[in-house]
C-alpha cells in the first residue's frame, strides 16, 4: 500500500499514479502484479441502424407517385404533356442524388450528383434550343461547384491532420471558387474580367481562413478555448 | 326517445372498443395498471403481471433527456469473496427477475407519453468495462433496461434511471446476489426488506407509482438560480473518469458529530468547500455553488415500490457574499438541510410534479412535442442550476449469511447531461465508499475534497478506472 506524497491519500495497489493529483508512485515494495480496479475493454456507442434499400425504395416509390400524378394531371387539364415534363425531370434528379449518396462512397456521390446536374442541365437545354447558357455558364458553374464539394469533404474527411486547417482549405477553396464565378459571369455577358463583388466575400474568408491556420498549430490556445467553452 | 338514446350510447361504446384494442399508441386511455388500490390488490391475482405500465412520476424526464450518446445511468455493484460463476449467475437472474418483474420491461413511445412493455426474451450477462454506463444499446441488450456485469469477483448492475431508483436498483441486486449465493453456496438465506425471498410472489405495491399515490393538494416547485460548474476539457463521450475514495466510517462519523451534523450534510460543506476553492482560483464573476441531494422518499411514506419514489432538494452558498470558511459552510448546509428535508416540503414538491403531468393540456401535446420541451425544462432547471450533485444511498446492513460473502458495495451515476460530474455514496461494513464521476479530464473537485478530508485526519483509499 502506498501513500501519494502531494495529497496524503492511500492509494490501491493498482494505482501506478495518484488519481487526484498524477503524482508518480515510487514504491520498491509494491507488487507488481496487482488487481485492477476495471477492465481495459471499453464500451462503443450503440450503432445506428439504417435499412437503406428500404429507404431507396420508398424514396422512388413516392418520386414514381408524384410524377405519375402530375403527367396525369398535365394530361387531363392541357390535352398534353407540357410543364410536367419539368416536374419529372426534377423528381427523377432529386432521385437519383438521394440514391448515389445511399450508396456510393460520398466522393463518388459528389462527382455522380454534378453528372446528374450537367445532364438536367442539358437535356432543358436541348427542349428550350438553347446550348449558349448551358456551354459558357450552366456546365462550367456546375463543375465549379462540383470541385469545390469534392475539395471540402476531401479536406474534412481526411482532416489533414486537424480539422481547423481543414474548415481553413474549405474557406480559401470557397474565396477561389466565389472570383472563378466572378470570371465566368463576366466572360459570358461579354464583358472585360473586372473583379468587383466576389472581393468582398473573398477579404474576410481568407482572413478567417488564415487565422484558423495559424491558430490550428498553437495547441495550448485551443486546449484553453475547449475548457472555457464547454457546455 | 329514450331506447333510441341508449342505443345510440351502445353503438358508440361498442365503435369506441373496437378502435382502442388494436391500438397500442392509444393506450394511455385505457385504465392505468401502475397504482393499484388496496381493495383491487387482493383482485389482482399474483401471477398477474401487467403486460404494459405507465412511467412514474420522477420517470418521465429520463426519455426525453436521453439521446444516442446519454442516458440517465447509475450503477451498483457488489465485490463477493470468490470469482462470480457466469452459469449461476444466469440462473439466480431468471428467479430474481420472476420475483421482481418491474426491471423486465423495455421502454417504447406511444403517441403522448412513454410506457414500458413486458418482456420475455433472457437478459444476458455482459463482461465488465473501463467505461460502465454508456448507454444501453436495446437491441443487443434484447431491450432490457438494465445492465448486468460480470468481472473477476464483482456482479455490477447498471440500470437505465426510468426503470428504478437506487433503493430499488439495491434490492434488485441483493436479491439476485442472495440468490446467487444460495444457488453456489447452498447455504440458507436470511430475507429483509432489501433481500426477498425469490420464491415469494410479486407484490403490486412494488410496482406502483407511490407518488400518485401520496401527492396531495397543495404544490410548489422550489426557485432555482444559475450555479457555478467546474471548468474543465471535456472527455471523449464515451469516457467516463471515475475515483472511488474508502472512508473509516468510525472516523467519518466521529468528525461529523463534532461539527454536530450528519454526514451527508458534512460530505456536502466539503464538497463546497472544495469547489469554491476552485470557483476562487478560476472564475471572476461568482455564481453560487449549489449541490443537489436526492432524498429518499421512503422515509416519508410506508410503500414497498421499487419503482422511482425519490426527490431531491438544493443546498448551497453564495460565495459573492463573501468568502465562507469551514465551519460556515457546515453550519449553512446543515440549517439548510433540516429546513428542506421535511415531509410537507417534499409532498410539496411531489405533488407539484404530479400536477404538472396530470394537466390536460400538457398531456395532449404528442410525444415528438412534448420530448423537446421536457429536455430544455430539464436542461433549464436540473443540471444548470447544480454544480455537482451528492446521492447517499445510506448505510446497507445485510444479514449475516449474506454479509459474509460480501466485501464491499459500490454505488456510482453515469455520466451527466449538462455538469461536469456527480458524486454518489453508500456505506457498508466500516466503510463509507464515495464515488465521483465526471466528464472532464481536471481532477480539481475530488483532489481538493480528498486532501479536506484528509486535513481533517480522515484516512481515504483511492482507486480509479485510470487507463492503461
Amino acid at each position: 500500500m502506498s501513500y501519494c506524497v502531494n495529497c496524503g491519500v492511500k492509494l490501491a495497489d493498482s494505482e501506478p499514479v495518484c488519481p487526484l493529483c498524477q503524482t508518480p508512485v515510487i514504491n520498491p515494495n509494491q507488487p507488481t502484479d496487482t488487481h485492477r480496479a476495471y477492465p481495459d475493454h471499453m464500451d462503443r456507442f450503440p450503432q445506428k441502424h439504417i435499412n437503406r434499400m428500404f429507404v431507396f425504395r420508398l424514396a422512388w416509390l413516392v418520386a414514381g407517385i408524384v410524377s405519375a400524378t402530375f403527367l396525369l394531371c398535365d394530361f387531363f387539364t392541357a390535352g398534353s404533356i407540357g410543364w410536367s415534363v419539368y416536374v419529372v425531370l426534377g423528381v427523377l434528379f432529386i432521385g437519383s442524388v438521394a440514391s448515389a449518396f445511399c450508396f456510393a462512397s460520398v466522393y463518388a456521390a459528389v462527382i455522380l450528383s454534378a453528372g446528374c446536374t450537367l445532364a438536367l442541365l442539358a437535356i432543358i437545354a436541348w427542349m428550350n434550343s438553347g446550348w449558349k447558357w448551358f456551354v459558357y455558364l450552366a456546365a462550367p458553374f456546375t463543375l465549379i461547384l462540383g470541385v469545390l464539394f469534392f475539395v471540402c469533404i476531401l479536406t474534412i474527411k481526411k482532416k489533414i491532420k486537424s480539422l481547423l486547417r481543414g474548415i481553413a482549405v474549405c474557406l480559401l477553396v470557397c474565396a477561389v471558387a466565389l472570383i472563378a464565378i466572378e470570371i465566368l459571369t463576366d466572360l459570358y455577358g461579354g464583358q472585360l474580367v473586372h473583379l468587383y463583388w466576389s472581393i468582398y466575400p473573398c477579404v474576410p474568408i481568407s482572413v478567417i481562413a488564415i487565422g484558423l491556420f495559424i491558430l490550428s498549430f498553437n495547441k495550448k490556445l485551443l486546449a484553453e478555448i475547449k475548457k472555457r467553452t464547454f457546455i | 326517445m329514450k331506447k333510441r338514446f341508449l342505443w345510440t350510447i351502445f353503438g358508440f361504446s361498442v365503435m369506441i372498443k373496437a378502435v382502442r384494442k388494436p391500438m397500442t399508441l392509444f393506450r394511455l386511455f385505457e385504465k392505468p395498471p401502475t397504482y393499484i388500490r388496496e381493495s383491487e390488490m387482493e383482485a389482482l391475482s399474483k401471477n398477474q403481471i401487467p403486460s404494459w405500465l405507465k412511467l412514474d412520476h420522477a420517470a418521465i424526464i429520463y426519455p426525453p433527456t436521453t439521446s444516442r450518446r446519454i442516458a440517465a445511468m447509475f450503477r451498483l455493484s457488489v465485490s463477493l469473496d470468490h470469482t462470480v460463476d457466469k452459469d449461476i449467475l444466469k440462473a439466480a437472474l431468471q428467479n430474481t427477475l420472476r420475483r421482481i418483474p418491474s426491471f423486465g420491461y423495455r421502454l417504447r413511445q406511444g403517441l403522448f407519453w412513454w410506457y414500458f412493455t413486458r418482456l420475455d426474451a433472457e437478459p444476458e450477462i455482459k463482461d465488465d468495462a473501463n467505461n460502465p454506463m454508456l448507454r444501453i444499446d436495446e437491441k443487443r441488450n434484447r431491450y432490457y433496461l438494465f445492465r448486468l456485469r460480470c468481472y473477476e469477483n464483482r456482479i455490477a448492475l447498471e440500470v437505465y434511471h426510468a426503470l428504478a431508483d437506487g433503493t430499488g436498483g439495491l434490492t434488485f441486486l441483493m436479491t439476485l446476489t442472495a440468490e446467487y449465493l444460495r444457488l453456489k453456496c447452498n447455504d440458507p438465506i436470511e430475507y429483509s426488506d432489501i433481500v426477498l425471498n425469490p420464491s415469494d410472489a410479486p407484490d403490486p405495491e412494488e410496482y406502483e407509482d407511490s407518488y400518485i399515490r401520496f401527492s396531495r393538494k397543495a404544490g410548489a416547485m422550489e426557485q432555482s438560480t444559475r450555479a457555478y460548474h467546474v471548468p474543465g476539457a471535456e472527455e471523449d463521450p464515451h469516457i467516463l473518469n471515475l475515483i472511488t475514495g474508502k472512508i473509516p466510517l468510525d472516523e467519518l462519523k466521529s468528525t461529523a458529530k463534532a461539527y454536530n451534523c450528519h454526514i451527508t450534510s458534512f460530505l456536502c460543506a466539503v464538497m463546497i468547500d472544495a469547489i469554491q476553492q476552485i470557483q476562487e482560483e478560476n472564475a471572476q464573476k461568482k455564481h453560487p455553488i449549489i449541490i443537489s441531494v436526492p432524498v429518499n422518499l421512503r422515509q416519508f411514506y410506508p410503500t414497498k415500490t421499487l419503482r422511482n419514489f425519490s426527490s431531491y432538494l438544493f443546498v448551497g452558498i453564495d460565495p459573492k457574499l463573501g468568502h465562507y470558511s469551514f465551519d460556515e459552510i457546515v453550519s449553512q448546509v446543515s440549517g439548510q438541510m433540516s429546513l428542506l428535508a421535511t415531509e410537507k416540503r417534499m409532498n410539496a414538491k411531489m405533488t407539484a410534479n404530479v400536477q404538472m403531468t396530470n394537466n390536460i393540456f400538457f398531456r395532449a401535446i404528442p410525444t415528438f412535442i412534448k420530448k423537446p420541451i421536457l429536455s430544455v425544462g430539464e436542461l433549464l432547471m436540473g443540471d444548470r442550476c447544480c454544480s455537482n450533485s451528492l446521492s447517499n444511498l445510506g448505510y446497507v446492513s445485510l444479514p449475516d449469511t449474506l454479509e459474509k460473502h460480501i466485501d464491499r458495495l459500490n454505488f456510482m451515476l453515469g455520466r451527466p447531461r449538462a455538469k461536469p460530474g456527480s458524486t454518489t455514496c453508500v456505506g457498508y461494513g466500516n466503510n463509507l465508499y464515495i464515488t465521483f464521476s465526471r466528464k472532464i479530464k481536471e481532477t480539481d473537485t475530488e483532489k481538493y475534497f480528498f486532501q479536506k478530508l484528509v486535513q481533517l485526519n480522515i484516512p481515504v483509499e483511492i482507486e480509479s478506472n485510470h487507463r492503461s
